[in-house]
């Protein structure tokens, strides 16, 4: 390739001549983007270098899908998408390629979300500066979703800004497109272009039209703007002014970009991007004004939860395994499945729902919390409300009181023997025994990804208290480690705790395990799917414990709930907590020794509040800056 | 009936009447003799997996208790098993291996065991139904493969799927993020995939460049403008996006001499097989692809003459091989009739000539497998056959060993103490056939139902 097609001036010039009257004032268009006043003020995009060697971070799959959904304006869900226009299928040499189950009519794929590789993330963040290698097959798949998106424009029903486009004669078509793509691109790139920009994109969209129908070039111009770095990466140069060695101040499109992207992990909404063509997020009153608000709306909730599903790791919910010869008697199954075979899909039949009815127990309960409730991670460490479904009902038992307000109807897709569906759960909240749970740490979901198929793992589920939850670092364990726990069978002779340690005693294990077992053995009355149980084979549970996490906090405690009710007040904990949102929020590996995290985790530790972490963060000079550093 | 006539006609006899058939071009004549041609790799997967006492040999003395080998070359062909008579033609080709399960898949609690095995087989990972389609936990064999030796300009892989009218596909490709991989069912959609691009059917995707050409000058413009950190990322990005404009290119410009016909509606799975048969010669002969899974689906019982039984091979058959001597031979025949379409695919392949001045099949390794040890949805007898990769593998052998692993899977008389090798380990072997640098496909070590660790890493022993 080497060279862009239009790149020849003259033919630059002649698709230029052939759209009359294009406007290129920038600010013409970004009026048009944002429906505001005074757009004279709007700050152009830097010409100049950035003065600082900063980081580049891409969107994650969860922002590219959310940011598509919102530039197109589509619904939440991709099954209530309108059908893919017919250019979508000429595009695409694979378009119409199906994929079936057995024995099944094929499956029609849902236009979106799109299904990128996972990245590689920082200690299961994404968006981690350090956490995001380009690889072929994601540049691929980037390609092919925004060949994929970009007829939608089509359908879109905010893309164009002129009524039955397509059916104006070809010139009005012309015209309107220019406009409707004027307005898309800054959308796209959550800032005015530059005139060299613009100016490309009309050449783009002129050689488009040369060769084509304005359909086809309306598409193509559109695909080309997804294709962007501008698009596919946050893209911050800051301002051409330098504070000091290590950093420059954002622009007012990028602090709109870092928020978005931060509390709603999707692009800039109108209000947003009206703030920063008026200058008004230079200023750390009007950055905090657009925090409370934007966390006052609905798409911060799933932002939120995102972070957490991180940080605790409990994504990998879907993929637990308890056996069905230990746990299908809890819901009336045999626990070997028939020998004929016609009932080995019983047990995914129940565990598939129970495993969605789990992760939204987890999102619920946050959303909760964090929404409704204290907004404290004490209540996230403490509280014993939640949700159950009829699924987790046996997980919970009986000590259960329901809570006098309507169900919450959840949505999920699962494939059972062979069939691919969509079901619904309802799910109730709940006040359950204050001696059985206690927040998070205490949930089936967060116990379950802690267990093997029969045993719940302490090990596990020590060490995601101690690295995640304290921010404490063991690092990989010997290569030995694995093969030396003790075997996950039903016929033990002692209790879990007893054969794990005494796995661990050997003084080569015994210098990480004195501090990994005692968080985990806390949780050994929650079996492999994270119910309650007072005995393990037949003898009392021991979950007593202790351990420090520092000189000045030291646990001792006699149950899990006991421990996380003491780390709930922990100021390890707050800091850890803090810091991890810290690192999320600007994408950058930050260590606690830095000045601008410790006065964050300063004034957390003081209120406990997480809107207010949220707020302080936004409004720090970390967040604020362009700072260097990020291995690329 | 592959039509390898007509096949012939579209490729040329390279070796006969090189000079007028005129089907390859001078510039691959010129470097045939020593340029080495790419290897490829072809994984099929057929239904409902093997009539196990049907299938397995036993040759002279060769017991049950120890492993052995056999030289096939020595074994005269009316001692072959009814289903692996059909290669007996191709014998020096072939490694017979008798001694995997699915054992791994055993352990794998979700999914019915169809739609588990379709993942554990070819990904040797765990199964994931959490949403409405079916997932595994990491890429298949031919997606790990194809990513390290696609060409750039090229498609990196081809996934096809043989099936009765009514179904989409079995997977056997899943992608790097475990996404099931959409297939061409229909020999239409495959040669729009092999030769939409060269043959210009629609403008419009060939413009595809324009927009990486826009896309790649607004990098370019943007690059001045950055510190070296976040040129470095770009160039890395936007690199790799050259390179997908080199593969339109390269797909645009290709000339492929043996392109067949475009191809209408198929009727019928005989039909369908032996079309897809000439697309998967034509792609490796062009050098279109280097590796594409065929998934078979499952043939009409009138096709194999058990019409007369019922209608419905899945339940109609398969799942009654244990209760009925007569389904147990329909099935045998079911699976002789595949045996006799792979044979069919590698005479076609090796009549086709290879850059290198050998066959297209001499560079060729095929992987022919299941979704299920038998029909009777167990995952105890396991019998994959390799077929070609001779550059790596010693073949013409059958190979058995006898059931050691600690892993208990089902049978109709109860689970067993035993079963064979975890086949992540022929993943492994096919993965270093093919140079990749692995010791692991999927699943790396599992712990058995009685708590015994088993490892899954390494390559079957033997067959090299």
């Amino acid at each position: 390739m080497g060279k862009p097609a239009n790149s020849n001036p003259m033919r630059a010039n002649l698709y230029r001549r052939m759209i009359s009257g294009a406007a290129k004032c920038v600010g013409v268009f970004l009026f048009a983007l944002i429906s505001c006043e005074g757009c004279e003020e709007t700050e152009p995009p830097s010409e100049t270098v950035s003065p600082i060697d900063a980081p580049l971070i891409a969107l994650t799959p969860a922002e590219y899908n959310a940011t598509i959904r919102d530039l197109l304006g589509m619904p939440e869900k991709g099954s209530d998408w309108p059908k893919a226009p017919e250019i979508a299928s000429r595009l695409s040499s694979s378009a119409g390629e199906q994929a079936g189950l057995f024995g099944t009519e094929p499956i029609p794929l849902a236009p979106w979300p799109w299904s990128f590789p996972k990245e590689e993330g920082v200690d299961d963040f994404e968006g981690m500066a350090d956490g995001q290698e380009p690889s072929a097959y994601k540049l691929e798949e980037l390609q092919k979703a925004a060949v994929h998106f970009a007829p939608f424009v089509l359908v879109s029903s905010i893309f164009f800004t002129c009524d039955s486009w397509d059916t104006l004669p070809a010139e009005e078509q012309t015209s309107c497109g220019l406009n409707s793509l004027e307005r898309f691109a800054p959308r796209a790139w959550r800032r005015p272009l530059t005139d060299a920009e613009h100016s490309r994109l009309v050449d783009f969209l002129n050689l488009n039209l040369a060769k084509g129908t304005p359909e086809e070039a309306i598409v193509l111009t559109a695909a080309g703007i997804l294709q962007a770095p501008a698009f596919v990466f946050r893209v911050e140069q800051g301002k051409d002014e330098k504070t000091d060695e290590e950093r420059v101040p954002l622009t007012d499109w990028e602090m709109a970009s870092r928020l978005s992207y931060f509390l709603w992990d999707t692009m800039p909404d109108p209000a947003l991007f009206e703030a920063a063509s008026k200058g008004e997020l230079s200023t750390v009153e009007g950055i905090r004004n657009q925090t409370q608000r934007m966390l006052q709306d609905e798409r911060s909730r799933d932002a939120v939860v995102r972070f957490h599903h991180q940080w605790l790791g409990t994504d990998q919910v879907k993929a637990i395994s308890p056996a069905r010869r230990v746990y299908g008697p809890l819901y009336g199954l045999t626990p070997e499945p028939p020998l004929d075979t016609t009932g080995d899909g019983d047990w995914p039949a129940i565990l598939g729902p129970v495993k969605h009815s789990m992760e939204a127990e987890f999102q619920l309960f946050i959303e909760h919390v964090i929404f409704e409730g204290d907004a404290t991670l004490q209540a996230l460490l403490s509280d014993n409300s939640g949700y159950f479904s009829p699924l987790t009902e046996p997980i919970y038992g009986d000590n259960t009181m329901v809570f006098p307000e309507d169900p919450i109807l959840w949505t999920y897709g699962n494939v059972t023997n062979s069939l691919g569906y969509e079901d619904e759960l309802l799910l109730y909240r709940a006040e359950f025994s204050s001696n059985e749970r206690a927040g998070l740490l205490t949930l089936p979901g967060v116990l379950a990804i802690g267990a093997h198929a029969v045993h719940p793992a302490p090990i596990l589920r020590g060490k995601r208290v101690l690295e995640r939850v304290a921010c404490m670092e063991f690092g990989v364990p010997p290569p030995d480690a694995e093969a030396a726990a003790p075997p996950d069978i039903e016929e033990a002779e002692s209790t879990n705790r007893e054969r794990t340690e005494n796995a661990t005693s050997p003084t080569t294990c015994a210098g990480c395990h004195d501090m990994l077992n005692p968080p985990g053995f806390a949780f050994e009355n929650y079996d492999a799917m994270g119910r309650w149980r007072a005995t393990d084979n037949e003898l009392p549970v021991d979950a007593n414990g202790s351990f420090s996490l520092n000189e000045n906090e030291s646990f001792s405690f006699e149950s899990g709930v006991d421990l996380a009710l003491q780390l709930s007040t922990s100021n390890q904990v707050r800091d850890c907590y803090a810091l991890r949102w810290a690192r999320y929020a600007t994408g950058m590996y930050l260590e606690d020794d830095e000045p601008d995290v410790q006065t964050i985790q300063s004034l957390f530790r003081q209120d406990d509040s997480i809107p207010s972490l949220l707020e302080s963060i936004t409004t720090s000079d970390l967040f604020r800056h362009l700072s260097k550093g990020g291995a690329q | 009936m592959i039509h390898r006539r007509r096949f012939l006609q579209g490729l040329g006899a390279y070796g006969a009447s090189l000079g007028a058939a005129d089907f390859l071009t001078r510039s691959m004549l010129a470097r045939a003799q020593d340029a080495q041609a790419p290897k490829r790799l072809l994984l099929i997967g057929h239904c409902h997996g093997w009539p196990y006492d049907a299938w397995k040999m036993r040759l002279g003395s060769a017991g049950e208790t120890q492993p052995w080998a056999a030289d096939l070359s020595t074994v005269s062909q009316e001692e072959w098993s009814q289903p692996l008579a059909p290669l007996y033609a191709h014998r020096n080709r072939l490694l017979a291996l008798d001694g995997l399960s699915l054992a791994t898949a055993e352990l794998d609690v979700d999914g019915n065991r169809h739609d588990t095995g379709w993942v554990q087989a070819w990904t040797g990972n765990w199964a994931d139904f959490t949403h409405t389609d079916t997932r595994s936990t990491s890429a298949s064999l031919d997606q790990i493969v194809a990513a390290a030796i696609a060409r750039g300009d090229r498609l990196p892989s081809l996934e096809l799927s043989v099936d009765a009218d009514a179904e989409g596909g079995r997977p056997i490709g899943y992608g790097l993020t475990g996404a099931r991989l959409p297939v061409a069912n229909t020999p239409a959609m495959a040669w729009q995939r092999l030769f939409g691009l060269s043959s210009n059917s629609d403008p419009l995707i060939l413009r595809q460049q324009d927009i990486l050409d826009y896309a790649y000058g607004e990098y370019q413009a943007l690059l001045p403008k950055l510190g070296a950190t976040q040129r470095n990322r770009l160039d890395s990005h936007y690199g790799l996006l050259n390179s997908l404009g080199d593969r339109i290119q390269g797909l645009a410009g290709l000339t492929c001499p043996s392109m067949p016909d475009a191809l209408g509606e198929t009727l019928g799975f005989g039909a369908r097989f032996d079309a897809f048969a000439d697309l998967i010669g034509a792609a490796f002969a062009c050098d279109i692809t280097r590796v594409i899974s065929l998934s078979l689906g499952e043939i009409p019982t009138a096709d194999f003459g058990w019409d007369h039984l019922t209608d419905d091979v899945h339940k109609g058959l398969a799942h009654e091989i244990y209760n009925d001597p007569e389904k147990h031979q329909a099935m045998t025949d079911y699976l002789t009739m595949h045996a006799e379409q792979v044979a069919q695919l590698v005479s076609l392949l090796e009549s086709i000539p290879d850059t290198d001045g050998n066959s297209v099949m001499d560079n060729t390794l095929i992987v022919w497998g299941s979704e299920l040890a038998n029909g009777w949805h167990g995952y105890q007898h396991y019998c994959p056959v390799i077929i070609g990769g001779s550059w790596y593998f010693s073949t013409g052998r059958y190979l058995y060993w006898p059931h050691e692993t600690p892993i208990q899977v089902l049978t109709p008389s109860g689970y067993s103490d035993f079963s064979g090798k975890p086949h992540q380990h022929l993943l492994v072997s096919v993965g270093q056939a093919m140079g990749l640098d692995v010791t692991k496909v999927g699943i790396d070590h599992v712990q058995s139902q009685t708590g015994v660790r088993i490892d899954c890493t390494g390559p079957l022993p033997d067959l090299t």
